[in-house]
């Protein structure tokens, strides 16, 4: 990897965001990353039209969550409360940048969430993903009560194969570190078990003097159940990897996260 | 016999300075300086002694006898040997918060549990915070939540399943959820799906109308799933906050395992804290906005930390004693204690906390004095003071609530018991007028502590005069007095004491006349206070406050006031009253006229008959006609029209001590002989002409000396006072030293006639055992006049009847 590629700063990071609870809790824990990286968060609503066009169903109902009344699904009704809910996620940006203090842009996207996503973020350097629209967890409780008192500092994971992408997100990770209270722990990605040792030096060669800081695990099989069974048993509560990882590649991204339980932030 | 001038000795009784046995006060270490009375001592040794209900006490006397320095001392002395009462503290009552609980504790550990109440806060916010934080509480946390979310999840997938099954998928709207079909894992439009075979479209909807009632039953459950789980976590929350707290609390109670009463308290907290955990979490304590405004908790930390406090209204020190306590205001709020409160947002709040103590919490198990006159003045203070000690409880209730002039939700604080012995002090008529008025009284304060406004004059009491008079010097930082300035005070205190075997007990006088003799000894530049001092504080005082008497002296010297010191006159004396303005007494003489006619047998006061004469000077007047009637003319009837008054005297007149000089003015007039001017009479009498004792005697002597010295010369004035009164002669200076010359004389006097003899220098005369007096005395001369008067009316009424004294002889036999 080249000094420059490693020098170069983030300047702008997107993370999608749609009405469900669990974008909202993806969107404080990027905006504390934007702050330590000193870079403009943008805010990208995806208004998923797929929902809209089943309006045109008359016999499909709509279950409200809380109330569990029913309701027969009203394009425009859906429309006003997904404007209502963009409304909402743009407060919300808005407060979470204010108080840290960086710059924030906010748009609404809409399209076919499944094939177009990715691609409304590519010009970002750091892409922040979680479960949205039809992909988002069926369960819409709240965040954990444990959580409240919880004052340990978030876990991220950064998935390292070695490759440029690999140590570009490995630099924003080692930066994150020094400036923001996270811990880091790099989930090594080795073509072949006998690239571990290897691949663990060239990781801690890059993080340099906090290497010791931080913990390395090596994935045994480069495989998405083995990936997400280690975020989900090490509590990682971020993932950065770079665009071009397989995981992405191997299957379908939405399946991805359904499957590690946790925010992608992908890097470019 | 008409009795002799007194000497020059008998008017003043010097101290012998030998007896103090000291030169000078430097010689005497002595803190206190008590004027002790013995029989006063002995009944507050009585009262503090027995401990039956309402043997409190009150002290009786008058002001400045050092009442209340006697008694703190003697309490004082007790209250040390007598164990320490407990503190008392209020705590939060955790079962009703406007009843805060009273707890007992040992001396001294009062002040141990408050620093132990708040030393468990601190240790419980880490405590509880350790706990919340820790990985066993998340790990829990978390698994139940996981198991709430699988448990919905695995329903919501069963119905994705099963909807997959029927080509069919689950979709989160922004409110809810809905079921939709899919072709190739794309939702269908309406216009697929209407392109879709009647069949097709017939079976997908069926499908989704199934789906959609499994959607409704697991959507049914899932608030009761929630539920369930809640209740999972809140009884994972009470048990991790329990094992947090379990240590702190265990400990504490070890240290306070003899007392049941704080066991049991912290119980309490220990299922209080249970209960609000949520409160010691850091979260919990940002500042709320209020209206945009943040609030900043106080110092004392978050409101809710308030109600771990422990409010140490009674402390104690482990070895101090029984408390003494004096309150010098004895407002109800100062004896029961009061609530306070504090403004927050434009509104009065209270907690217990702000429980105050009053004077009453403080002499618990120990003494409370009170000036009772203040205590009376002080609205409902001596009403509360009674129920409370009837009641054997302090209960601490405002003004407002006990006369219902407010009515909001205010504290009840738990009563705490009252074990106090209360020493009221006040004048006598004041305790005279409660046993009178009041029925409480007697049963609430049954020792009377009668304090004596005279002390005996011996050489044990003049040492304790010459030792009070070493404490006032120490405690002032005097100068030290020589023994002459203490014969001196001794001196002052016999003629305060209007008596020269007796000492007043009227410590205050004393204490001032002390400190100005110091301060005139500072004036002349001596180290030591002599008598010279003392006698310019003495002096010094009747300047400062002998303005009237001056003007007196003054008119009486000008003629305006009409007084003779010389010559003789019939009908006429020069009697002499003593005038009381503020602390100063002088006396004054007073001329007093007799006229005599005939009438029938009145002898009208003329003082009376404007209303200015008082009721005991009325009834020296009608002595005066008892003794009249009982001892002339005997067998007629008393046909005498006399009157008398005070002239130029236009305020009242009250006290018998005139009676004398009337009756003198009187006989005088009735025997047609002149009395001496050059002499002033005092004295009261009966009706059997003997002169009784007044008071004032020295006052008023010096007045009549001052008078005479105005007028000039002094040349062979005197005073008649009635023998009874020269033992209470302290006269000044210039007054002894004019008797001395012969210029002025005292006549001690037991009878009418030894006065009259002196007043008109002719004998009284003593009725012979014919029944008639020696002619020409004074004694025959007013019967004749009587007789002659009697006749007279005798005539009067019966124009033709024979001589008077053979029908009246006759009248008398027949009555016989």
């Amino acid at each position: 990897m080249s000094s420059e590629t490693q020098r170069r700063p983030v300047r702008r990071i997107a993370v999608a965001l749609d009405a469900t609870p669990h974008s909202l809790g993806g969107l404080a824990l990027v905006a504390g990353i934007a702050a330590a990286l000193n870079a403009e968060i943008e805010g990208v609503f995806v208004e998923d039209t797929e929902l809209i066009r089943l309006a045109g169903l008359p016999f499909l109902r709509e279950f409200r969550a809380v109330t569990r009344g029913e309701s027969l699904l009203d394009a425009e009704r859906l429309q006003r409360e997904l404007r209502a809910a963009a409304r909402q996620v743009r407060a919300q940006l808005e407060r979470s940048a204010t108080e840290l203090g960086i710059a924030w842009s906010f748009r609404i996207w809409r399209g076919d969430l499944e094939a177009e996503i990715l691609g409304a973020a590519h010009d970002a350097e750091l892409f922040a993903l979680g479960r949205l629209g039809r992909f988002a967890p069926l369960a819409r409780r709240a965040p954990s009560r444990a959580a409240r008192g919880r004052t340990t500092d978030p876990l991220v994971g950064v998935l390292y194969d070695g490759g440029e992408g690999a140590e570009r997100v490995l630099a924003i990770a080692a930066e994150l570190m020094m400036r923001h209270p996270v811990k880091l722990i790099i989930l090594l990605q080795p073509h072949h078990p006998e690239e571990a040792p290897a691949l663990h030096r060239r990781a801690a060669e890059q993080l340099g003097t906090i290497a010791e800081q931080v913990r390395m695990v090596t994935l045994a099989q480069d495989q998405p159940e083995d990936l997400a069974a280690t975020v989900r048993g090490c509590a990682i509560d971020l993932l950065i990897l770079a665009a071009h990882n397989p995981i992405l590649s191997q299957t379908q991204v939405w399946t991805s996260l359904e499957h590690l339980g946790c925010p992608l932030v992908i890097g470019r | 016999m008409t009795p002799a001038p007194l000497p020059p000795s008998a008017l003043y009784r010097h101290c012998e300075l030998d007896q103090l046995g000291i030169e000078t006060t430097a010689e005497l270490e002595i803190d206190d300086g008590l004027i002790v009375q013995e029989r006063a001592i002995e009944a507050i040794q009585f009262g503090i002694g027995i401990h039956h209900a309402g043997y409190n006490l009150f002290a009786l006397g008058p002001s400045g006898t050092g009442k209340r320095a006697l008694i703190h001392s003697v309490l004082q002395t007790r209250a040390r040997q007598e164990p320490v009462p407990p503190d008392w503290c209020y705590v939060f009552n955790f079962s009703d918060a406007h009843r805060p609980r009273a707890l007992r504790l040992p001396p001294g550990k009062g002040a141990v549990l408050k620093r132990d109440m708040d030393q468990l806060v601190e240790d419980l916010h880490r405590a509880i915070q350790g706990v919340f934080e820790s990985d066993e509480y998340r790990t829990r946390t978390q698994a139940v939540e996981e198991e709430l979310e699988e448990r919905q999840e695995k329903t919501m997938g069963e119905i994705r399943e099963l909807a997959k099954q029927k080509d069919v998928i689950l979709l989160q709207t922004p409110t809810g959820f809905t079921l939709a079909p899919v072709r190739d894992g794309k939702p269908l439009g309406p216009n697929e799906f209407h392109a879709l075979p009647q069949e097709e479209r017939a079976r997908i909807e069926q499908d989704i109308d199934s789906l959609q009632a499994e959607m409704r039953k697991a959507l049914h459950q899932m608030p009761l799933w929630k539920k369930h789980s809640d209740e999972q976590i809140e009884a994972l929350n009470r048990e991790m906050a329990s094992a947090a707290i379990q240590g702190p609390i265990e400990t504490l109670a070890q240290k306070y395992a003899e007392l049941a009463a704080v066991l049991d308290y912290l119980s309490q907290v220990q299922a209080d804290v249970v209960e609000h955990f949520r409160q010691f979490l850091p979260n919990q304590d940002k500042p709320q906005p209020l209206m945009g405004l943040w609030i900043q908790p106080g110092a004392e930390g978050p409101p809710w930390h308030h109600r771990y406090r422990v409010n140490v209204i009674l402390g104690h020190d482990e070895d101090g004693g029984a408390p003494v306590v004096y309150a010098d205001l004895p407002a109800h709020h100062q004896l029961v204690g009061r609530i306070e409160h504090r403004a927050h947002l434009g509104a009065l709040e209270t907690d217990f906390t702000m429980i105050r103590a009053g004077v009453l919490h403080q002499a618990n198990g120990g003494y409370l004095i009170l000036d009772a006159l203040k205590l009376l003045l002080q609205p409902f203070a001596y009403e509360t003071l009674k129920r409370l000690i009837q009641a054997g409880e302090i209960r601490i209730e405002s003004l407002a609530q006990i006369t219902s002039l407010i009515s909001t939700l205010s504290l009840e604080p738990e009563p705490i018991p009252l074990d106090v012995k209360v020493v009221l002090i006040g004048e006598r008529h004041l305790y005279y007028l409660l046993c009178e008025l009041d029925p409480e009284f007697g049963e609430l304060f049954k020792v009377a502590v009668d304090f004596d406004d005279r002390l005996e004059r011996d050489g044990a009491s003049q040492r304790v005069y010459a030792r009070f008079i070493a404490a006032e010097v120490r405690r002032a930082g005097l100068r030290h007095f020589d023994r002459a300035a203490i014969g001196r005070i001794i001196e002052q205190s016999a003629r305060l004491a209007d008596d020269n075997e007796r000492l007043t007990s009227h410590m205050r006088s004393i204490g001032d006349l002390v400190r100005e003799s110091d301060y005139w000894a500072g004036v002349a530049g001596r180290a030591i206070v002599g008598s010279l001092d003392v006698q310019r504080a003495i002096d010094a005082q009747i300047e400062r406050a002998d303005r009237i008497s001056r003007r007196l002296r003054e008119e009486t010297r000008r003629g305006t006031i009409l007084i003779e010191t010389q010559g003789a006159r019939i009908g006429q004396v020069n009697g002499l009253a003593v005038m009381q303005l503020g602390g100063y007494a002088f006396g004054h003489p007073s001329r007093i006229t007799a006229r005599v006619r005939l009438g029938e047998g009145e002898v009208i006061d003329i003082e009376r008959e404007v209303k200015l004469g008082g009721p005991i000077h009325s009834k020296g007047v009608l002595i005066l006609q008892g003794f009249i009637a009982g001892r002339y003319a005997l067998d007629y009837p008393l046909s005498l029209s006399a009157s008398l008054v005070f002239e130029q005297s236009y305020g009242g007149i009250e006290g018998d001590s005139a009676s004398s000089a009337e009756l003198y003015a009187l006989l005088s007039a009735l025997a047609e002989l002149p009395i001496n001017q050059s002499f002033a009479v005092t004295g009261s009498v009966n009706q059997l002409g003997e002169v009784q004792a007044i008071g004032g005697v020295n006052e008023k002597i010096e007045g009549f000396f001052d008078t005479c010295v105005a007028r000039g010369p002094l040349q062979g004035q005197g005073v008649l006072i009635p023998a009874a009164n020269v033992k209470h002669l302290m006269l000044r200076a210039d007054v002894r030293e004019a008797v001395a010359r012969g210029q002025f004389a005292i006549y001690p006097v037991s009878s009418i006639d030894e006065g009259i003899e002196i007043l008109t220098a002719t004998p009284a005369g003593e009725r012979a055992a014919t029944g008639e007096f020696p002619p020409e005395t004074v004694n025959a001369r007013v019967e004749r006049r009587l007789i002659a008067f009697s006749d007279r009316l005798r005539e009067l009424s019966n124009p033709g009847n024979d001589g008077p004294a053979e029908h009246a002889s006759a009248d008398q036999g027949d009555h016989s």
